[in-house]
């Protein structure tokens, strides 16, 4: 059921695509290109996970870039380079929960021009960005609502649950990657997934 | 197996992380328990909701690639060798204290110590005969309750105890042990006669 670990959005053109391992070992070989294909090849998740935790994606962009940066000039920390990709989720995940307490450092370049027109135009607003997406002003305050109270929802999880349930439900990452991600053992994710999921199926018992 | 376990069993099966021995068991249990159904079927709808209730913004992912790319550049080979400077001291110390080991940094380093200097002879002779030392650098105002004033000269003996007019054949001379360790009153340095009014019963 589980996507291969280090391809989980299925990026690669075929079985010719080299491992993160093999990618990492170029980078630190010194071809920096190698590191293109990483950013290629992560860049949804990291900025999925960081929407998901931040709610805002003009915020996300910014917590996705300084990830890699991190992730590039650590790189040779990483003891095992076929953990690229849930070793990246650790550092995104983290970032994101710092992004609020104010460590956020400055902006390397602007990155609005990777948003689309209406979320370029909500980038600059201080409101959640999720949900309500269809032109019908009915179905947005119904999205709206929901959204907000998912929202709420999973801001009231305690940590290792919220991030659980963002990374292997919403973003459907492999367990393993999730896994490395927060530090843990598969059966912890399962058991911090189920935990989340009873606690959301009460909070949200109105919506489903 | 009690209903903890079962709704654990439950999530997993809606994940599809059950192994097969598992999942055989777990749907025949499901066939026969309804309750464990409309859990499963809740599960489903929640997992739906999480899905496809918080979608992601349409982005420019090539333009973000780039982005990433460009600022990697920027940072660089240097950028690089933070990861090694973190095993190798004297990597870190040239990354992070580049002007303490460059040409131009000991020129800069030499030059804002001459300033210092001069600057601190300039402020001294400004200062001319004022003694060093003595120059307030904050004034701290303390307010809080005053410490009484004394309105006469201390005394100079305190008596505690039962009065020596008392004898033994008075009536509360037996109490004497009892007026040593209870005393009614003990004024201490205070102008008035006696630290103990001997007048007076303690009872």
């Amino acid at each position: 059921m589980e996507p291969e670990a280090n391809d989980p959005l299925g990026t690669r053109a075929g079985a010719a695509a080299p491992s993160d391992g093999q990618l990492v070992k170029e980078v630190l070989a010194g071809d920096r290109r190698a590191f293109d294909q990483l950013i290629e090849r992560y860049q949804r998740q990291a900025v999925g996970v960081s929407y998901r935790l931040l709610g805002n994606s003009s915020d996300a962009l910014e917590v996705t870039q300084e990830a890699f940066l991190k992730a590039y000039t650590s790189l040779r920390n990483l003891q095992k380079g076929d953990a690229f990709g849930g070793w990246l989720m650790r550092i995104v995940s983290n970032l994101s929960l710092n992004f609020r307490r104010g460590r956020k450092s400055r902006r390397q370049l602007p990155l609005d021009d990777c948003l689309g027109p209406a979320d370029g135009q909500r980038a600059n607003g201080s409101g959640s960005e999720w949900m309500a997406r269809s032109g019908d002003p009915v179905r947005n305050l119904a999205g709206r609502e929901l959204g907000d109270k998912l929202k709420e929802a999973l801001g009231k999880l305690p940590e290792k649950q919220r991030m659980a349930i963002i990374m292997f439900t919403i973003e459907q990452l492999p367990q393993k990657q999730v896994a490395k991600a927060l530090d843990c053992s598969v059966e912890a994710i399962k058991w911090h997934v189920f935990q989340g999921r009873k606690k959301l199926r009460e909070m949200l018992k109105d919506y489903i | 197996m009690n209903r903890d376990e079962l709704e654990f069993l439950i999530s997993q099966y809606a994940d599809g992380t059950l192994d097969v021995a598992e999942k055989v068991a777990l749907e025949v249990l499901l066939a026969q328990d309804g309750a464990a159904q409309a859990l499963l079927d809740e599960y489903r709808r929640l997992d739906g909701l999480l899905k496809t209730s918080l979608p992601m913004p349409s982005l420019a992912w090539d333009t973000l690639a780039r982005h990433i790319s460009a600022a990697v550049a920027h940072v660089g080979d240097e950028g690089l060798r933070v990861g090694v400077a973190e095993k190798s001291p004297s990597l870190r110390r040239s990354y992070l204290m580049p002007w303490v080991i460059s040409r131009r940094g000991k020129l800069a380093l030499a030059a804002s110590i001459l300033l210092a200097v001069v600057a601190g002879i300039h402020y001294l002779s400004s200062q001319g005969s004022k003694p060093m030392g003595h120059a307030a650098l904050a004034r701290l105002e303390v307010t809080g309750p005053l410490a009484e004033a004394a309105e006469g000269p201390a005394i100079n003996e305190i008596s505690i105890g039962p009065a020596l007019n008392l004898t033994p054949a008075q009536a509360n001379a037996r109490f004497a042990d009892s007026v040593v360790s209870l005393v009614p009153r003990v004024i201490i340095a205070s102008y008035v006669e006696s630290g103990q009014d001997t007048q007076q019963s303690p009872y």
